[in-house]
């Protein structure tokens, strides 16, 4: 019997010593507000990427013959680079309530669980069914159930909008995603996502906040046959904000100039946002990234696959870092600041290969990725590639929370059957990165956490 | 009293084994029995249909989609995508085509709502063309 319950007690320490080390946040003294990153020179650092060593290997007559790469453009290259080491950057309690004094000034009060009143609700509802009779496309906006919905809940609403006050973020788990909203003076309630002891920060001016930029929008209109649809992409198309690029540009760089985010402008666009199933708002999409010795992380909004039978050699340490600010005439629609890092030093110069020498060994990863298996066997996808181009992305290390951006051949292709007709319906396109150092296939889009767990190992 | 101990202790060394989901997830429907008996989920060619509908959001950054039996019977471009739940209002990236098994697929979100429904789709706008598969979603 006592050695039972010791053995109990046993397991019991085991499993909180587990929980704990990850529910214990970094201990990070510089705080959002402190002073930027600088870049220190650091000669003696030793990198955790192997120093170029590229197999030559003679490919097969299938791996050449599925593979093509002759209408493939080839950018311009380095001869040599300096990589970049980061820290992870855990955002501490007080950082998470810098950036929200930030966003919506200092008077708000953290909810939970927030239920709107009946007059909300009937506001709300009052507004959908305007939208019935003067917009073409308010069914898609809330269907006629969401309407539904609405009204089931308007005869259960409390008279006045319930939620449980949280004293301080403090009093929140850690380790694992929570949301709550904010009480601001405004009409809106702002909503925030957070996992305490990561990286990672979203903040929408409305739970029901949806984005779409220009680009995504054509996107969308390329991939749908649907008539109505088509019809529905087209009229979210933005046409003219309703706040000029300038303006939003200087709201968003004094953002990031107060927060210290280490950042330069990557992409700037058009983009519509819908709030609350009826608002159809213009505005502007920027986003920010590191740029590292003139190069920028290439993805941004992608698919992408990850093959148990040929995984990446290195992945993401945490999320892509990257900061993305969405502006209309209301001001500030959402805020997503991921994988913030600190504390950048540069790796010794190394020597990058020209292409043809890891050409190979991209050719025949690619043929790997694009073998078939059981779904059509004896049949092959040919990979026609378009263009390769330069750009950085962010690994692991062997060092936990620390990454190192390095640079990357990014791979554009399209791929079909062997044995489909050579028309565009039967050819899909995706884009795939390479290690510039080796050749080797790394994916910055998935974190090696999530990885490991894809592959079937352990959280 | 021992009973209860063995009985905590062999609760929680299950709970340790099972292994932890990253999001939202579950298996999808089945709605066609094949010829052996076994029941797999479909989709058919035209309008993309709800496979699975206001599940929540969990997964901060992409939907996934495992694969474990796949019959293409034929067709092409079967992709997925998310939609905010209640909505034809986009929030995700389309998938790559599937046409695989031992791949996830991983579509990028482009919003946070609290619910999303998952539709998929193929190429053929006829219903007498689809897709059979069975799998998983990470939501």
């Amino acid at each position: 019997m006592k050695k039972l319950f010791g053995l109990f007690l046993c397991f019991i320490a085991v499993l909180l010593i587990g929980c704990s080390n990850n529910d214990i946040a970094k201990n990070n003294n510089e705080t959002v507000a402190s002073s930027p990153s600088v870049i220190i020179e650091s000669p003696s650092f030793d990198t955790a990427m192997d120093e170029p060593n590229i197999e030559h290997i003679m490919l097969t007559a299938e791996e050449q013959e599925y593979i093509r790469w002759d209408n493939a453009l080839l950018s311009d290259s380095p001869d040599t680079f300096s990589g970049v080491i980061v820290d992870k950057k855990v955002f501490s309690d007080d950082d998470y309530k810098t950036i929200i004094s930030t966003l919506v000034g200092s008077q708000w009060t953290i909810v939970q669980n927030y239920e709107m009143s009946k007059s909300e609700l009937a506001k709300l509802i009052q507004k959908i069914e305007y939208n019935r009779e003067h917009c073409d496309f308010s069914k898609d906006l809330i269907t006629n159930d969401g309407l539904k919905d609405f009204q089931v809940q308007e005869k259960k609403a409390p008279e006045l909008s319930a939620y449980q006050v949280i004293e301080d973020i403090t009093s929140l788990p850690s380790g694992q995603f929570v949301s709550f909203t904010l009480l601001t003076a405004d009409e809106d309630h702002p909503y925030v996502v957070i996992k305490r002891g990561e990286n990672d920060f979203y903040f929408y001016r409305s739970e029901t906040l949806n984005v779409q930029s220009e680009s995504f929008l054509n996107a969308l209109l390329h991939s749908t046959s649907s008539k109505h649809e088509r019809a529905f992409f087209e009229w979210l198309l933005p046409t003219e904000p309703t706040i000029t690029r300038e303006a939003a540009m200087q709201e968003a760089d004094s953002i990031i100039s107060e927060l210290h985010i280490p950042m330069k402008v990557k992409s700037i666009e058009p983009c519509t946002i819908l709030t609350n199933y009826v608002e159809r708002t213009e505005g502007w999409r920027i986003v920010y990234a590191r740029n590292i010795n003139g190069f920028f992380d290439p993805f941004d909004i992608e698919s992408f696959g990850i093959a148990d039978f040929a995984p990446p050699q290195k992945a993401a340490p945490w999320s892509r870092e990257n900061c993305t600010i969405v502006i209309d005439e209301k001001g500030i629609a959402s805020f997503t600041w991921l994988g913030a890092s600190t504390q950048s030093t540069y790796c010794p110069e190394r020597r990058i290969p020209a292409f043809s020498e890891v050409q190979p060994l991209i050719t025949r990863q690619l043929f790997t990725l694009n073998e078939t298996n059981l779904v059509r066997e004896g049949f092959y996808r040919i990979v026609d590639i378009s263009s390769v181009n330069v750009a950085v992305a962010l690994l692991s290390t062997d060092q936990p929370d620390v990454g190192e951006y390095i640079p990357i051949w990014v791979v554009y292709y399209r791929s079909k059957w062997n044995d489909d007709s050579d028309i565009p319906e039967n050819w899909q396109t995706g884009v795939i990165a390479f290690s510039m150092y080796n050749g080797q296939y790394v994916e910055p889009r998935i974190t090696e956490r999530k990885l490991s767990f894809e592959l079937g190992g352990d959280r | 009293m021992k009973r209860i101990i063995c009985f905590v202790l062999a609760m929680v060394m299950a709970l340790l084994a099972l292994p932890v989901a990253f999001a939202d997830d579950g298996y999808f429907p089945k709605d066609y029995q094949l010829n052996n008996g076994t029941y797999v989920a479909s989709v058919v060619g035209g309008n993309s249909q709800k496979v699975v509908k206001n599940i929540l959001k969990d997964e901060p950054n992409t939907i996934d989609v495992k694969l474990t039996y796949l019959d293409l019977n034929g067709q092409t471009a079967f992709k997925f995508r998310g939609y905010q739940a209640a909505t034809n209002t986009v929030c995700s990236a389309s998938s790559d085509s599937m046409n695989q098994t031992n791949y996830v697929y991983h579509a990028a979100y482009t919003a946070s709502p609290t619910r999303v429904d998952l539709r998929m789709s193929i190429q053929s706008s006829s219903i007498n063309d689809f897709v059979l598969f069975n799998g998983r979603y990470y939501i």
